[in-house]
């Protein structure tokens, strides 16, 4: 934040002081260093008496203490400020502005130096805040609701979950929408491996320095190929030239709990249900004499702990930072959590009197992760009236709870939870194994124990991940104004799952699973260019021009490979000997494969900025891109982009000198960027043959017979033995061509976005109003080709458009301020975005045709979702519902035959609401009180909208049909919301349906409708209003610490509250399909931080 | 000049950098799954494999055919449940999308299962032709491009019989295809079978490979349907070709193998290539199904557990059990009186013995009297078992169709395997899609048009003796509609029937049955309107493919 004017307020101050005091032979100077914009002390910067070796650093309250000869000037420099040089006084308070070309050329646009005065695009750059932020382990969470625009939605209350980043909607409808992320230069792959989700989770949080968001063409064309959906840079915290090693450490302890819960129904509710049914004893039997709460059973409070410790410095040239992390994150379901090791280094030394400087940067991580089996949904399904473990010596009727087994021999519940479910309660069901030894097993139709997963089902992963760049940036001698930039990177990361699964468990039961799985990656990257820059200060002009040359290499591979084995105590079928496989593998389920792709990415690019009078900016960028992914043909993508920017403020001699209006700034810009990013492989315009894999033979063919090495694995070259199946009938793979298109190029979005920047009362009130219109062109999109023209029906092809438009508004304002003792600090940002899609296929105007998307696992499955031409991109596309009664006068919900046409099916669906919020806010406030600081965040959602899977799929198991059945052989868990809804008129095959009677013009019931799981009655209005984090803090003083630290310690509680209609447990899904998510916890933070 | 010299030399040195990293761009994939070069036998492998798989992973993972779930997307299953769930023979109570509709005959252009065959049959047929443009006659090579011909036309036989009106392809390019009418795609295959006569070996060397006597077969069923496909009978060629086939080598299986089963399940059953393949098999073209090396859900594995209760059957052999499909009341009385007395069954294949008929391989598996059939605790009532049938959503609301069985020959009846079948979770059960016994009916049903029903009824004793029906009959319309139903149900082609009959959609089409409609059995007839008679071409290709949509849809 600038605020010259008191900057200049401060040199005056400094220079009166100074001139009464000239008299004096030595003078001792007294000092405090403070940042212009918000008056915080400047910790360890460096004052220098000019010409001399003399100097010092600022304390942890930004005092210094310095004798100097009289008449001497001090240099005050930190980096990221404006260094001043000042007269020598007694006693100076200097209040230092942030450097907009420093802070510019370090943050805020890569691939060259931009003021950040001058920049004409819409660019928000964001420090994370240090004071409220909970507990933040993955980037992610430090930009959730801080940028309008910016929607981050996580996937769930799992550590290390994964988030989705969304900037200005999305852009693709196929392709993908997520943002192009660069840390230190790097521009990151988006593929997430095991355990590392997504590349911002390759950063310690602690780490970074800023976040920048590039939203508009001019600011992301220069990015072109990648930047449709937006750019995250990241750069990460750097040492200070010329100052003493600083120790820092942070640590926290947290708790987390499950806060909200789905209300279930207990035991007794449930055998009072079953009663209320007139079940007889045939079926009440099979109800268990217990009262589990099946949520106590799987959720915790988690313990966890972080800790990050860096030392930061420089020498004269050599200014250096590393840092080391350690992350214990514990889940709140149990068995769940991960553990993670960071290590970071920066240097940055510079040679040639400064003329060559270098940027080393190195980030390594490593993590460990052990993964719940999912149990949330199973928690709500489990019968509640059953054990934990064992069986029921005796049923609810009082009968002997025996099973049948093989051979005429029953067995008691208890007894084969004992011996073939580890203890645990399981519902049997004769086994088919044909081994005497495993008579029984589980009965795959009724829930599977979620304690017994917990304990039974072993999910882990071990990743790592190196992140490394050199910069080299060269001013050439004696032509300073123009300076060659080289800049190599590599990212690497591994990451290998393991399962191990028991025998004795639901999901695996009998053979069990072992396996694991692999994947690796590297990204290289090597980017060249050259910077000519010329100001003429006096005219207010500027000028520079930039060409640069990129080039990218993403490679991954990967491979697996899971087997179950039987049993060791195996027997054969009349239970006389041992199964000679006891213990060996089963080769049936076998699942091997291995694969490996990579693509490359080359680009021309360069870039004009022109100031004129310091009233006028402009720029303009052009790219050009060429990717592996398509054909030679169709291979390079051009993306121009003009921004023009005007200083209103500095136009007008009238506002020139208004402290009222303190910034005023017009912001025009145009530009394309391109996707490339097409989800559909890396060669998609290859004529190719993809080969068949195990469990895909067949008995045809000739010389392709199939051969397996030692291992069982697949081999092609002929060396190995050849696969016959149980009946020696030889077995051959194939080959499948794959769908191929040769015409596939970049799909396109042409931005239009028109912004002000202002700023009121000497920069207290700032903010910006954006509006941009976003249209994608040329959608990659897979879509129908003609039948036989192509080997799939479905090809990715460049089909189809789509727009967003939207308007953001971000304003920041410091409320009151007393300096130290109170401080009262708000923002505020709202973003609207609009989603439309106005081409989907060949025809220009079919009204039928959609594309459905979005899969529920409620009743036989199906989605709920659909693109289609004038509505949102993924919109609810479901059956509408009326309420009404019955013929008996009870409420009923019906379905309505929409089209009249007599019946009620897929015709009478309809475009319904977006799971995508058009309106989402964030908002922030923070006070400080002397010592004391607290601060909250929000974050409001308005108008996205829910399915409720949960709903719908416990609705289904209340009904008297389903809540038993002897085939199931037991009773369903339920939740009190399912139970409630049921009895609000739902027949047991869901509604009615409600159709056109055309002899009478009127709406007649048409009995049972069994689609009704797919009706807008689950679409439910998700809006919400969630407090993130409230911390409270303490800042020592620096009288208790004695100058020697600088200490805080503070107290947070992360999700506190969220606010909702919303019936389901979280309104805040991505893609408003709600499965059962992870639920978020709430977690109660004590963090101490010290500098020394 | 020495200082540009040295930028000179950088400038190069960066260019011809660049020029090299340009040249990066032209990848070639290193993957050791994708491979760029024909392989004659590998494609020729494909050809087969799509009756039998549903992509390159089993038993799902990797499919072939978009927009429809992949484990439905099978050949097999598709043509199953477009040729038999509208039909009086079975009723099917899953909501998988699109299913209820056809199950109703209420489809529309949209039905995703409409939508799911077509493209099977198109990804097929592309398959071919991209075969048929790459393919040499070296070594086997002449006969694998008659076989893969005969495929192609196999494939298009379907599209001429459910879609009529389609496009035509036999290149792989993107030139607009020309929509064929019903008559061109018959004539078409006509020529093509006929002449792939002098060309498909007149002895398969594999059991899952086909002989000429799979054409002639073909061009029976085109003729005995040639009045529906153009408006013009051709019964007698119809007559001939069937005879061609029944004087063949592939001959009825009469002779029980295992002394367990009767001869007529014995082509159902796990180890089936016994009976159906071999030269002399009664198997005309055998899709290949193994527990291990060739999974789909779609195959025989559909076939056998969508017929059961994965709780309540006797071991099939199989551990799934899905709850699918079941008989209508309609196919009941095809056996029985419904309101016949309760039968008391030995096991689950005792009903043919009490019907008097091997065929009649039907059984309720919830109140069968003793021996209990299931591993069900609970379900030990000695209830005996009675006729009936209802469209109600639970599987138990009617009988089972326990034809298509995974277990071996020689397992005895009961619970217990002798013979463990290659895994555990997919039959290896062989699907005979076109059997000889194909040719007698049509031979049957041929000469009954042509007014002989003396030669009419010997060709159906034959199939009755080998079923050991002792039953007298009287060949007429009704009994020989009857008839195939007895004789072919389950096995994918009810609807053809129906259709030819005059039976299934439009004016004469008086029959009624449980859920067509969407009325139940007592609910009466409901007249269906004749463009039911094909199915719709798909919403996506009248678009894609610039297509005209058949009449009334």
């Amino acid at each position: 934040m600038k605020n010259n004017l008191l900057s200049f307020r401060a040199v005056l101050l400094a220079f009166l002081l100074m001139t009464g005091m000239t008299a004096f032979a030595q003078l001792s100077v007294q000092g405090t260093v403070t940042d212009a914009a918000n008056g915080e002390p400047i910790i360890g910067a460096s004052v220098l008496e000019i010409g001399t070796t003399n100097g010092t650093i600022t304390d942890f309250d930004g005092n210094f203490e310095l004798t100097v000869q009289p008449g001497a000037k001090l240099a005050i420099s930190y980096m990221g400020y404006k260094t001043q040089e000042l007269d020598a006084a007694a006693s100076m308070n200097v209040r230092m502005g942030e450097d907009a070309e420093l802070l510019d050329e370090v943050v805020v646009v890569g691939y060259g130096v931009v003021k950040k005065n001058d920049a004409t695009g819409s660019v928000t750059a964001i420090k994370p805040d240090e004071m409220n932020k909970g507990l933040q382990t993955n980037a992610t969470d430090m930009l959730s609701g801080k940028i309008a625009g910016v929607n981050v939605t996580s996937a769930g209350g799992a550590p290390g979950a994964g988030a989705t980043i969304r900037i200005r909607g999305g852009s693709s409808l196929s392709a993908s929408n997520d943002p192009l992320i660069i840390i230190d230069g790097l521009a990151m792959d988006n593929n997430g491996i095991q355990g590392v989700s997504n590349p911002l989770s390759m950063v310690n949080p602690s780490d970074i320095e800023t976040f920048t968001v590039l939203k508009d063409a001019s600011a992301t064309a220069i990015y072109g190929s990648r930047a449709s959906n937006g750019v995250i840079i990241i750069t990460t915290k750097k040492g200070a030239q010329g100052s003493k090693p600083k120790f820092s450490y942070e640590g926290n302890v947290s708790m987390s709990n499950l806060v909200n819960r789905m209300e279930t129904l207990s035991g007794n509710d449930i055998r009072d249900y079953a009663a209320a049914l007139g079940h007889n004893t045939t079926k009440t039997k099979w109800l268990g004499l217990y009262n589990t709460d099946w949520q106590d059973q799987i959720y915790r409070a988690a313990i966890s702990t972080d800790h990050n410790f860096s030392v930061t410095g420089g020498t004269k040239n050599m200014p250096y930072r590393f840092s080391l992390g350690y992350t214990m994150l514990n889940g709140i379901v149990k068995t769940n959590g991960m553990q993670r090791v960071t290590a970071s280094m920066n240097l940055n030394p510079s040679f040639l009197d400064k003329h060559l400087v270098f940027n080393l940067n190195a980030k390594g991580m490593y993590i460990y992760n052990r993964y719940a089996p999912d149990v949330v949904g199973a928690a709500l399904n489990m019968d509640p009236t059953q054990p934990v473990m064992g069986g029921n010596p005796k049923r609810y009727d009082g009968s002997d709870a025996t099973i049948k087994g093989a051979g005429g021999v029953n067995l008691t519940e208890q007894q084969i939870a004992e011996t073939y479910f580890g203890g645990y309660y399981q519902r049997a069901a004769r086994g088919n194994y044909s081994d005497a030894a495993w008579p029984y097993t589980v009965n795959r139709n009724t829930t599977g124990n979620p304690v017994a997963a917990l304990n039974q089902e072993k999910y882990t992963s071990n990743s790592g991940s190196f992140v490394g760049n050199l910069e080299a940036d060269y001013k050439i001698h004696g032509f300073e104004d123009l300076h060659l930039h080289a800049n190599f990177g590599a990212d690497y990361s591994y990451g290998k799952s393991l399962t191990s699964i028991s025998p004795y468990s639901f999901s695996n039961f009998y053979y069990g699973w072992e396996g694991w799985e692999e994947t690796k990656k590297y990204n290289l990257l090597f980017t060249a260019y050259a910077q000519y820059m010329k100001d003429w200060d006096d005219a207010g002009q500027h000028f520079d021009i930039m060409a640069a040359y990129e080039w990218q290499h993403f490679y991954r591979d990967g491979a697996r490979d899971g087997w179950g084995s039987y049993p060791a105590n195996s027997m054969n079928s009349d239970g006389s000997a041992a199964n000679p496989k006891a213990g060996q593998m089963y080769e049936q389920g076998r699942s091997q494969y291995k694969w490996m792709t990579e693509n490359y990415l080359v680009s021309f690019f360069g870039r004009l900025n022109w100031t004129g009078w310091n009233q006028i900016m402009l720029t303009a960028t052009f790219r050009a891109d060429g990717s592996s992914r398509f054909h030679k043909n169709n291979r390079w993508g051009f993306f121009p982009s003009v921004a023009l920017g005007w200083k209103i403020k500095e136009s007008f001699a009238a506002l020139r000198d208004n402290n009222t209006v303190s910034e005023l700034k017009l912001r025009l810009n145009y530009g394309i960027t391109g996707q490339q990013e097409i989800g559909q492989g890396d060669y998609p315009y290859f004529a190719s043959y993809y080969v068949s894999q195990p469990h895909a033979y067949y008995p045809v063919g000739n010389g392709n017979v199939m051969m397996v090495d030692e291992n069982g694995k697949a081999v092609y070259d002929g060396s190995g033995t050849p696969v016959v199946d149980g009946d020696g009938l030889a077995l051959y793979y194939n080959y499948r061509p794959d769908a191929v298109n040769t015409e596939l190029t970049w799909e396109k979005t042409t931005t239009y976005g028109a912004g002000l920047d202002f700023g009121f009362l000497n920069s207290r009130i700032t903010g910006s109003l954006d509006y941009y219109y976003r249209v994608t062109s040329d959608l990659i999109n897979v879509v129908n080709v003609p039948a036989g023209a192509n080997f799939r029906n479905k090809v990715v092809s460049n089909i189809g458009s789509l727009f967003n438009q939207g308007v953001e508004f971000s304003i920041n304002a410091v409320v009151l301020d007393y300096g130290k003792r109170f401080k009262w600090d708000l923002g505020y940002n709202l973003t609207y975005n609009m989603n439309k899609i106005t081409k989907l296929n060949a025809s220009d105007n079919d009204d039928s045709y959609y594309v459905p998307t979005g899969g529920i696992s409620v009743g036989t499955g199906g989605s709920i979702q659909a693109h289609k031409v004038g509505y949102a991109a993924s919109t609810f596309y479901v059956y509408k519902t009326e309420k009404g009664v019955d013929a008996k006068g009870n409420p009923m919900y019906y379905a309505v035959d929409l089209n009249q046409d007599g019946q009620v099916n897929g015709e009478d669906r309809y475009m319904y609401k977006s799971p995508m919020a058009p309106v989402t806010m964030g908002f922030q406030t923070k006070f400080q009180f002397y010592g004391f600081d607290l601060g909250m965040t929000f974050r409001a959602s308005i108008g996205n909208y829910v399915y409720n899977g949960v709903l719908a799929g416990g609705i289904y198991n209340v009904a008297p049909d389903n809540v038993y059945t002897n085939l199931n052989g037991g009773y369903y868990g339920l939740t009190r919301n399912a139970y409630n809804t049921y009895w609000r008129g739902m027949k047991s095959d869901g509604m009615s349906a409600l159709v056109w009677d055309a002899a009478t013009n009127a709406y007649v019931d048409g009995g049972a409708f069994s689609d009704w799981f797919l009706t807008d009655y689950f679409v439910e209005n998700a809006s919400f209003f969630r407090c993130d984090n409230i911390t409270l803090g303490y800042t020592f003083d620096q009288k208790v610490t004695k100058n020697k630290c600088h200490a805080r310690i503070y107290a947070s509680v992360q999700n506190p509250f969220v606010i909702s209609s919303y019936s389901g447990l979280d309104p805040e899904i991505y893609g408003g399909i709600d499965n059962n998510i992870y639920p978020r916890s709430m977690t109660t933070l004590l963090g101490v931080s010290v500098q020394f | 000049m020495k200082t540009i010299g040295k930028y000179l030399v950088c400038v190069g040195v960066a260019l011809f950098g660049l020029t090299a990293c340009v040249q990066d761009l032209d990848v070639e994939p290193q993957d050791e799954n994708k491979i760029l070069d024909f392989n004659q036998d590998a494609v020729f492998s494909k050809c087969y494999a799509t009756l039998a798989l549903t992509g390159q992973s089993g038993p799902a993972g990797s499919g072939d055919v978009d927009d429809i779930d992949e484990g439905t997307s099978a050949f097999i299953r598709m043509v199953w449940e477009l040729q038999e769930f509208p039909t009086d023979e079975c009723w099917v109570g899953w909501n998988d999308p699109g299913l209820p509709e056809i199950r109703t005959m209420k489809w529309n252009s949209l039905n995703q299962l409409v939508q799911g065959l077509y493209y099977r049959l198109y990804f097929n047929i592309t398959l071919c032709n991209h075969f048929l443009e790459n393919a040499s006659e070296e070594g086997d090579g002449a006969n694998q491009i008659a076989e893969v011909r005969f495929l192609r036309a196999f494939n298009y036989y379907y599209l001429l019989d459910m879609y009529g009106n389609v496009p035509f392809a036999d290149k792989v390019n993107a030139q607009k295809k020309p929509q064929y009418t019903r008559v061109q795609l018959f004539n078409w295959l006509e020529d093509e079978l006929k002449d792939l006569e002098n060309k498909l070996p007149a002895t398969r060397t594999n059991d899952f490979r086909v002989d000429v006597y799979a054409a002639k077969m073909l061009l029976a069923r085109l003729y005995l349907n040639a009045e529906v496909y153009t408006g013009t009978a051709q019964w007698q060629k119809a007559a001939d070709y069937a005879k061609e086939v029944m004087d063949g080598p592939h001959k009825l299986h009469t002779t029980s193998l295992g002394g367990v089963y009767t001869p007529y399940q014995e082509m159902f059953m796990g180890d089936n290539y016994r009976v159906v393949g071999g030269a002399a098999g009664e198997g005309l073209l055998n899709i290949y199904q193994d527990g291990i090396y060739a999974q789909a859900w779609g195959g025989s594995t559909f076939l056998v557990a969508a017929a059961r209760d994965k709780n309540v059957y006797v071991n099939p052999a199989t551990s799934e059990g899905w709850a699918g499909y079941r008989c209508s009341p309609e196919f009941i009385e095809k056996w029985v009186a419904l309101d016949q007395t309760p039968f008391i069954l030995k096991n689950e294949f005792d009903m043919p013995a009490q019907l008097g008929d091997d065929r009649a391989i039907i059984c309720s598996v919830l109140n069968t009297g003793a021996p209990v059939v299931t591993p069900d605790p609970e379900i030990t009532t000695a209830d005996s078992i009675k006729p009936r049938g209802s469209a109600g959503s639970s599987f138990y609301d009617s009988w089972s169709m326990l034809k298509w069985t995974g277990r071996y020959i020689e397992n005895p009846l009961g619970e217990d395997i002798t013979v463990t079948p290659h895994g555990p979770q997919f039959p290896d059960t062989d699907v005979p899609f076109m059997r000889a016994g194909e040719a007698y009916m049509t031979y049957a049903e041929a000469q009954f048009r042509l007014g002989n029903t003396a030669a009419a009824a010997t060709a159906i004793q034959a199939l009755r003796d080998r079923a050991h029906n002792t039953q007298t009959f009287t060949v007429d319309e009704d009994f020989l509609l009857d008839e195939w139903s007895r004789e072919f149900f389950a096995e994918g082609r009810r609807r053809i029937d129906l259709v030819r009959f005059g039976k299934f959609a439009g004016p004469t089409a008086d029959y009624h049955w449980e859920g067509r409609g969407g009325n139940t059995s007592d609910q009466g007839l409901v007249m269906m309107d004749a463009k039911y008679n094909i199915y719709p071409i798909p919403e996506s290709d009248i678009v894609a493919g610039g297509l005209t949509q058949n009449e009334g849809y």
